[in-house]
């Protein structure tokens, strides 16, 4: 029992990620995120309860099927922006590769763009619906009040503060 | 069955877990890197889950389930915690939330790369991934980089990406 629900997991994740890349080499969604949660999280319970009316199969094993299903494309959803944008980090750990002697903070600087590090992130919180722009201004959006909202909540439980940078 | 479905029950509130031993960690005030807070959060996540796995039939099939969702969640919340500490776009929704609004300028002027390119530095410099020598950075562990240049390059080409800011 916990092998084939361990493989129906594992092959249904597998199934969505080659859905997921036809549909990106096709044409790549705007709001690429948004379309991420419904290939993986909502398109597969929907096939899966549709399955019971031809092949006899216990809402339990559906439980345990998509738990399985829902963590690895968490995992994966949750990595998708690494491979949106190139991070900062690798992006400094890929200049540093060129320099064996090693290199001074200014010469990294040099590499980075104000322009281009921020206005990316501003981009996507637009595509993603999370801020709107008001004539030459950004807001929150209600669905960003709420994200940033249990951000700010997530960090005062761990007695952390926010900060800036 | 029903081990399996106690199991599953568990392992739907292994997140859960993980915050509140990140959050007892955390509130420890232990001196140690926030990345290695995280791993140890994990590690000591594993304890209940040895439990609740011997009232399961532990087959190999059942360990590895059990594994992949526990590590996958876990994955996820760890990534939900770093997106608090260094995604530009949470830090620009703070900044927003804070003021009310922000002119594109402003962004721009809040946001300026040695302070973010400094605070990568920290964190790599505590992953030791990177290491500082007479005030100059050199590449320590070439783990980070090797599976950024594979996999990320690699998937990247897969989805169809084509330049670095697409």
């Amino acid at each position: 029992m916990a092998l084939s629900l361990t493989l129906a997991g594992i092959l249904s994740f597998f199934g969505c990620l080659l859905f997921h890349v036809i549909l990106w080499r096709l044409n790549r969604p705007r709001n690429d995120s948004g379309t991420i949660f419904v290939i993986f999280l909502f398109i597969p319970p929907i096939f899966a309860v549709a399955a019971r009316f031809f092949y006899p199969v216990s809402f339990a094993s559906i439980f345990l099927w998509y738990l399985l299903h829902f963590s690895l494309s968490g995992a994966y959803i949750a990595t998708y922006p690494v491979f949106q944008a190139i991070s900062p980090s690798l992006e400094i750990l890929l200049i540093m590769d060129n320099y064996p002697e090693g290199l001074e903070a200014q010469t990294l600087l040099s590499y980075f763009n104000d322009r281009r590090l921020v206005k990316e992130r501003v981009r996507d919180l637009l595509n993603s619906r999370l801020a709107k722009k008001k004539t030459d201004t950004y807001h929150l959006s209600p669905v960003g009040f709420c994200v940033i909202r249990t951000f700010i909540a997530y960090r005062k439980i761990l007695g952390l503060g926010f900060q800036t940078g | 069955m029903n081990s399996l479905i106690s199991l599953g029950v568990f392992l739907c509130f292994s997140p859960l877990l993980v915050f509140l031993l990140h959050v007892s960690i955390c509130r420890f005030k232990v001196r140690l890197p926030i990345q290695t807070l995280q791993i140890l959060a994990y590690l000591i996540g594993f304890f209940p889950l040895y439990y609740v796995l011997s009232f399961v039939e532990q087959t190999t099939a059942a360990v590895v389930y059990a594994f992949l969702v526990y590590s996958s969640f876990s994955y996820t919340y760890f990534h939900f915690f770093n997106m608090s500490e260094t995604a530009r776009r949470i830090k620009i929704l703070y900044e927003i939330n804070r003021t009310g609004f922000l002119k594109e300028k402003e962004i721009l002027c809040l946001y300026k790369t040695s302070d973010i390119v400094q605070k990568r530095l920290v964190r790599l410099l505590d992953m030791r991934e990177i290491a500082l020598e007479a005030g100059r950075y050199k590449l320590q562990s070439h783990l980070l980089l090797a599976v950024a240049i594979l996999l990320i390059n690699w998937w990247r080409l897969v989805l169809g990406f084509r330049d670095k800011s697409e």
